[in-house]
C-alpha cells in the first residue's frame, strides 16, 4: 500500500468517525432532546409555595407594631472549605458553638450543611467579614414585635414558620401572606436558589399590611395603668377595652396576664386567647343602664317614677334580691344611682319578657359583634320561652345573661352615640407595602337602638352615677363622665349558687358626657380584697380616661372644671 | 499559485523574500493555508468564549470574580497564536535536526515531573500561578520524533528488530513515564497516535497487528487494575445505574447536551454550569456548548474539525518531502483524534477519560502546543 493511500485511509476513518459522532449528537440532541429536558428540568427547577415577606402590622397612626425583618442563616459547602481546623476555631466563638460540632460539620460529604440558622445580623457581618471561602449566607425572615407585649392579644403570634397562630396575624394570614399561589424555583448542583434576572427577589415583594384601629400612645396608657390595677387588686385575669364612642373602632385592647411576642420561651402559647372577646362572664349592674334605655324607650317609667326597695331584702317567688344598702323609696335615677338591684328587678316587669330579650339582642348580646378577630364568642342570651319564673328579674339587673367584654363596651357606645349601635372595628384599612391601600373599612352601624332622646337622658343618668352614686372615684377633673359600675357575684358551677368570695368588678363609661369620644370598659375578674368596681374598677377608669383626654388634645370643660371643687385647687392642664 | 509568478508578485505578508533578513525564507514559499489558519482561530475564539460562559459561576464561587480562568484563557491563547505564527516562519525542516534534543528535554520534564511534584497526581509542573503540563508538550515532541526516524529509517522500516523496535522503545519509555502520572488518558491518545503514524510511514501491517495484540493485555492491565478505571469502564456500560455517583458526571454532561435541543438555551443560558457537571470548563466543554448552542451549535464544531482533517490531509498528501508528509499527517491526526477522543466521551460513546477538547477546552499547555502544531502545519502548507 503505497504510503499516501495510507494516510489519506488514516485521515478519512477520523473524518468517518467525526460524522458518526454527528449521527449519535443528532440522537441525543434531537431525537432524545424531550425525555432529557424533562430530566434536567427535574434536577434545576423545584415548585414551592411561594415565600413572601409577611405583611407589616400598623398602629392607627402608622407605627409599626409587627415586622418581618431578615435574619441570616449560615451554611457551608464543605468541598470549598480547604482548612476546616482554622475555620471552625474561627467561628467557633462567632456562632456560639464548640469547635468540634462546627469541624464534623465542615468534614462531611454532604454539598451542603446548615452552620446555624437564624442568627444576629451583626454576627453575620462579623463572619462575611473575615471572607471564608465556602461559608455563604442566606437571609430568611423572622416576625418581630417592636413594641413587645403591648397589644400582644390584639395583634397575635406568627409562628415559626411565619404562620399566623392568634389575633390579627391569625385573623388576617391570608392578606399579611398575600399570596399562597406556586412559583417555580431554579436550583443549582447544591440545591441552592438561584436569583436568576427572570426571577423577582423575595424581599421585594410583601405581603400587605394591616392598619389596625388601635392608638399606640392609648394602648400604652391602658396597659400601664391596668398592670397597675392587676398588681394591686391581685386579679385572676383584668381586662380594658378602649372603643371610639362614635366610630366603634377600639383604641386599645388589653388583657392581663399577656404575652411577649419576641420571647422565645413556650410560656407564650398559653395566653394567645383573647378574653375579652372570647371570655363570657354575667356584667351585674352594668347591664342596668341597657335594661333603663328599653324601659324610657318604651316609655314605661319616667325619671321620676318612685321604687320601693324593701328595705334590701325583697323576696320574689321565693327567692331573695339583696341590695348592697337598704333603701325604702328610690326615683327611677337614684334607683341607677344606687344601683338597686330591687329596684331594677321591679323596673324590670313593666317591660315584660320580650321587650326585654328584644332589646338585649338589639344591643348586640346574644350574638357575634362581627369583630373582626378569632376566637369570638356570642355569649349566652336565652330565648324567652326558656325563661324561668325569675329570669325576668335577674336580667334586669345583670344576672342570668352571659356577655363578652366586646358586646358591653359596644353596647355603651350605642348609648353614647345616641343611640346607633357600631359594629366594633379593629382594622381600619389594608395597605401595600408602598402605602397604597388595598381596602378601607369604614365604621359601619348596626342598627338603631334606642332614640337619641333616650339616649342622652340616660347619659344624664349615667353621669349622675359618676357624680353622686356608685360611680365617684371615675370622676375626672374637667369632664363629665358618664358610666356604670359593676360588681357581679360569679356563679360558682360546683356549688350551683352565686359565690359569696368571687367578684367580678367592672366600671364602663364614656367621656366628654356631652360629646362622647372615648367608652372605657375595665374588668377585674376575681380580684383579691376590695371588690366593688366602684372602689377598685373606677380609679383604673379615672386614670385612663384624664390621660386619653390629655393625649386626644380634648379641651377640659370650663364648667365642669370648677364644679364642686375647692376654690383654692389651680388649675393646671391644657389651655382652656 | 505558480512557483515563477513570485518574483513579479507584490508582497505580501507571508510571501516569500518578505523579509530575506538572515534567509528566514526561501522562494519556494507562498501564504500558506489561510483557511486552516482561519478554522483554528474561529475555533480558539469559540473556545475563549465558551470557556468563559461555562467557568464564570465556578470561578466566582471559588474565587470571587468570574474572570479568573477567561483571563488565563485570554493569555493562552495569546501565547499559543504568537507560537504557532512564529512557527509558520521556520521551516520545519529544521525542526528535523532538533527532534532529538527536544526528546530529551521532553522525556527529563517528564522524569522532573515524577520526582518534584508532591502528592498523588503527578501531571503538572508547577511555577507559581501557572501550571505546565509536560505530556502535553511530549506529544508534538514525539511525533516530531517518529517522523524523523520514519524519514531517516526508509527502507529499514519493513525489519521489525532494526526498525520497528527502537521507535516501539522510544515511544513505550514515554507512555510509561506519562501512564505513571497516572495519564491513561494522554498515554492511549499518544500510544494510538505513534500506531496510525507507523501505519502511514509504511510499517507493515502484520507487525503492526502483532502490536496492536501485544499491547491488548497491557490495557487490560492499565484498566482493570485500577479502582476508579473499572468503574468508569463500568460505568460507561449503564452510566444511569449510579447517577448520582460514578455515572453523574457523564449523565450530566447527557443531560446538558440533550436539553439544548436544536438551538440550545442561548449562550451563557447553561444549568448544567450552575455545579451540575463539575468542570465545565475542561473536559466536557463540549457538552455546555451543546446545552447552549444546541445542535447547530455542537454540529458546527464537528464540522470545523472535518474541516481541519480534511486541509490536515490535503498538507499532508501534498507535502515536499517524506518527512513533511508524516509530520503533517501525525499533528492532524492527533489533534482530529483528540477531538474525536473527547467528542465521543461527552455523547458516552467511550469510557470517561481525562482528554482535552483541542482549541476549546480550558488548560493552558493543551491549547499551546495545539497551536504550535498548527503552526507547524501551516509552514508544511506554505511549502506545497
Amino acid at each position: 500500500m503505497p504510503r499516501k493511500t495510507r494516510i489519506i485511509s488514516s485521515m478519512l476513518i477520523v473524518i468517518f468517525t467525526l460524522i458518526v459522532l454527528e449521527i449519535r449528537l443528532y440522537y441525543i440532541q434531537i431525537v432524545s432532546h424531550h425525555r432529557y429536558r424533562k430530566m434536567a428540568d427535574k434536577q434545576s427547577f423545584s415548585v414551592r409555595q411561594a415565600n413572601f415577606k409577611r405583611g407589616t402590622i400598623y398602629d392607627r397612626n402608622g407605627k409599626e407594631l409587627a415586622i418581618e425583618f431578615e435574619v441570616s442563616s449560615v451554611y457551608a459547602i464543605p468541598s470549598f472549605i480547604s482548612n476546616p481546623e482554622e475555620t471552625a476555631r474561627k467561628l467557633a466563638p462567632l456562632l456560639h458553638m464548640s469547635e468540634k460540632a462546627i469541624r464534623k460539620k465542615l468534614e462531611t460529604s454532604n454539598s451542603f450543611v446548615w452552620l446555624r440558622r437564624k442568627i444576629d445580623t451583626k454576627i453575620a457581618e462579623k463572619i462575611k467579614g473575615l471572607h471564608f471561602k465556602g461559608i455563604k449566607f442566606i437571609s430568611e425572615g423572622k416576625r418581630f414585635y417592636p413594641e413587645n407585649e403591648l397589644a400582644s392579644q390584639v395583634i397575635g403570634l406568627a409562628g415559626l414558620d411565619n404562620q399566623g397562630l392568634s389575633g390579627i396575624e391569625n385573623f388576617f394570614d391570608r392578606t399579611l401572606r398575600r399570596k399562597t399561589k406556586k412559583t417555580i424555583r431554579r436550583k443549582d448542583g447544591f440545591g441552592r436558589e438561584v436569583i436568576a434576572a427572570d426571577t423577582a427577589y423575595r424581599s421585594e415583594v410583601s405581603g400587605f399590611g394591616v392598619v389596625t384601629t388601635i392608638d399606640r400612645v392609648i394602648q400604652y396608657i391602658a396597659e400601664v395603668e391596668l398592670r397597675k390595677a392587676y398588681n394591686e387588686t391581685k386579679a385572676k385575669l383584668a381586662t380594658i377595652i378602649v372603643q371610639d364612642s362614635k366610630t366603634g373602632e377600639l383604641l386599645a385592647l388589653a388583657n392581663f396576664p399577656s404575652f411577649n411576642g419576641n420571647s422565645s420561651s413556650p410560656g407564650k402559647y398559653k395566653y394567645l386567647k383573647n378574653p375579652a372577646i372570647s371570655n363570657i362572664f354575667e356584667p351585674g349592674s352594668t347591664f342596668k343602664p341597657i335594661v333603663a334605655a328599653a324601659l324610657l324607650e318604651e316609655n314605661l317609667v319616667t325619671l321620676e317614677d318612685r321604687f320601693y326597695c324593701e328595705e334590701g331584702v325583697y323576696l320574689f317567688n321565693g327567692l331573695p334580691i339583696r341590695d348592697h344598702e337598704g333603701e325604702d323609696w328610690l326615683t327611677f335615677i337614684q334607683v341607677l344611682e344606687k344601683s338597686s338591684n330591687i329596684g331594677m328587678a321591679k323596673a324590670g316587669q313593666l317591660l315584660g319578657k320580650d321587650k326585654l330579650y328584644q332589646y338585649a339582642r338589639d344591643f348586640g348580646f346574644g350574638n357575634f359583634t362581627g369583630i373582626r378577630l378569632p376566637g369570638e364568642t356570642p355569649g349566652i342570651l336565652k330565648k324567652p320561652k326558656d325563661w324561668s319564673e325569675i329570669s325576668l328579674s335577674r336580667l334586669s339587673f345583670g344576672q342570668g345573661i352571659g356577655v363578652t367584654a366586646i358586646q358591653l363596651i359596644s353596647a355603651f357606645s350605642c348609648l353614647a352615640n345616641g343611640g346607633v349601635l357600631m359594629e366594633p372595628m379593629i382594622v381600619k384599612r389594608i395597605v401595600e407595602p408602598s402605602g397604597k391601600v388595598v381596602k378601607e373599612f369604614q365604621p359601619c352601624p348596626v342598627r338603631g337602638v334606642i332614640s337619641y332622646k333616650t339616649a342622652k337622658t340616660l347619659t344624664n343618668i349615667l353621669c349622675r352615677v359618676v357624680e353622686k352614686g356608685t360611680g365617684e372615684k371615675a370622676k375626672i377633673m374637667g369632664y363629665r363622665v358618664a358610666g356604670k359600675t359593676g360588681t357581679a357575684q360569679k356563679f360558682d358551677p360546683e356549688t350551683g349558687k352565686y359565690s359569696d368570695t368571687n367578684y367580678i368588678a367592672s366600671f364602663i363609661g364614656y367621656l366628654p358626657a356631652e360629646q362622647p369620644k372615648v367608652t372605657i370598659l375595665v374588668i377585674l375578674d376575681e380580684p383579691q380584697g376590695y371588690y366593688w368596681g366602684g372602689s377598685i374598677a373606677a380609679p383604673v377608669f379615672a386614670r385612663v380616661g384624664l390621660r386619653i383626654m390629655h393625649h386626644l388634645g380634648i379641651p377640659p370643660d370650663s364648667q365642669e372644671m370648677f364644679r364642686n371643687l375647692p376654690h383654692e385647687v389651680a388649675y393646671i392642664g391644657p389651655p382652656l | 499559485m505558480g512557483k515563477k509568478d513570485l518574483r513579479t508578485q507584490k508582497r505580501k505578508w507571508g510571501d516569500p523574500g518578505y523579509k530575506l533578513k538572515k534567509g528566514l525564507y526561501t522562494p519556494e514559499y507562498h501564504r500558506g493555508d489561510i483557511f486552516l489558519l482561519s478554522v483554528v482561530l474561529f475555533l480558539v475564539f469559540i473556545g475563549v468564549v465558551m470557556v468563559f460562559s461555562a467557568s464564570a459561576i465556578v470561578s466566582h464561587e471559588k474565587f470571587d470574580t468570574s474572570y479568573l480562568f477567561l483571563i488565563k484563557q485570554i493569555i493562552w491563547t495569546v501565547m499559543g497564536v504568537f507560537l504557532m505564527l512564529v512557527l509558520a516562519r521556520i521551516d520545519y525542516n529544521k525542526l528535523q535536526k532538533f527532534s532529538r534534543p527536544l526528546m530529551v528535554f521532553s522525556f527529563s520534564l517528564l522524569v522532573l515531573v515524577l520526582l518534584i511534584e508532591p502528592g498523588e497526581i503527578k501531571r503538572w509542573l508547577k511555577f507559581g500561578m501557572v501550571n505546565f503540563q509536560p505530556s502535553e508538550m511530549a506529544k508534538i515532541c514525539l511525533i516530531l520524533y517518529i517522523a524523523d526516524v520514519l524519514d531517516r529509517k526508509g527502507s529499514k522500516l519493513q525489519d521489525f528488530k532494526k526498525g520497528l523496535l527502537p521507535i516501539l522503545a522510544v515511544t513505550g519509555v514515554f507512555l510509561i513515564l506519562i501512564y505513571a502520572e497516572p495519564d491513561l488518558g494522554t498515554a492511549v491518545i499518544l500510544g494510538l497516535v505513534v500506531l496510525a503514524m507507523l501505519f502511514m510511514g509504511g510499517v507493515r501491517l502484520s507487525h503492526l497487528l502483532s502490536l496492536v495484540l501485544a499491547s491488548i493485555p497491557l490495557l487490560y492491565f492499565a484498566v482493570f487494575h485500577v479502582g476508579y478505571r473499572r468503574e468508569r469502564i463500568l460505568t460507561f456500560i449503564n452510566p444511569w445505574a449510579d447517577a448520582q455517583r460514578i455515572g453523574y458526571q457523564i449523565v450530566q454532561a447527557l443531560l446538558a447536551l440533550g436539553s439544548g435541543g436544536f438551538f440550545g438555551k442561548g449562550l451563557g443560558a447553561s444549568r448544567a454550569k450552575l455545579f451540575f457537571l463539575p468542570e465545565p470548563y475542561t473536559d466536557f466543554i463540549f457538552s455546555i456548548i451543546g446545552e447552549e448552542l444546541g445542535f447547530l451549535g455542537a454540529s458546527l464544531i464537528i464540522f470545523l474539525f472535518v474541516i481541519i482533517a480534511w486541509r490536515g490531509l490535503h498538507i499532508a498528501t501534498k507535502a515536499p518531502n517524506q518527512f513533511g508528509n508524516l509530520l503533517a499527517a501525525g499533528i492532524t491526526f492527533l489533534i482530529t483524534f483528540q477531538a474525536v477522543l473527547n467528542i465521543s466521551i461527552v455523547t458516552a460513546c467511550l469510557p470517561t477519560k481525562g482528554i482535552t477538547l483541542p482549541f476549546l477546552s480550558y488548560g493552558g499547555s493543551s491549547l499551546v502546543f495545539s497551536l504550535a502544531g498548527v503552526g507547524i502545519l501551516l509552514n508544511i502548507s506554505r511549502q506545497t
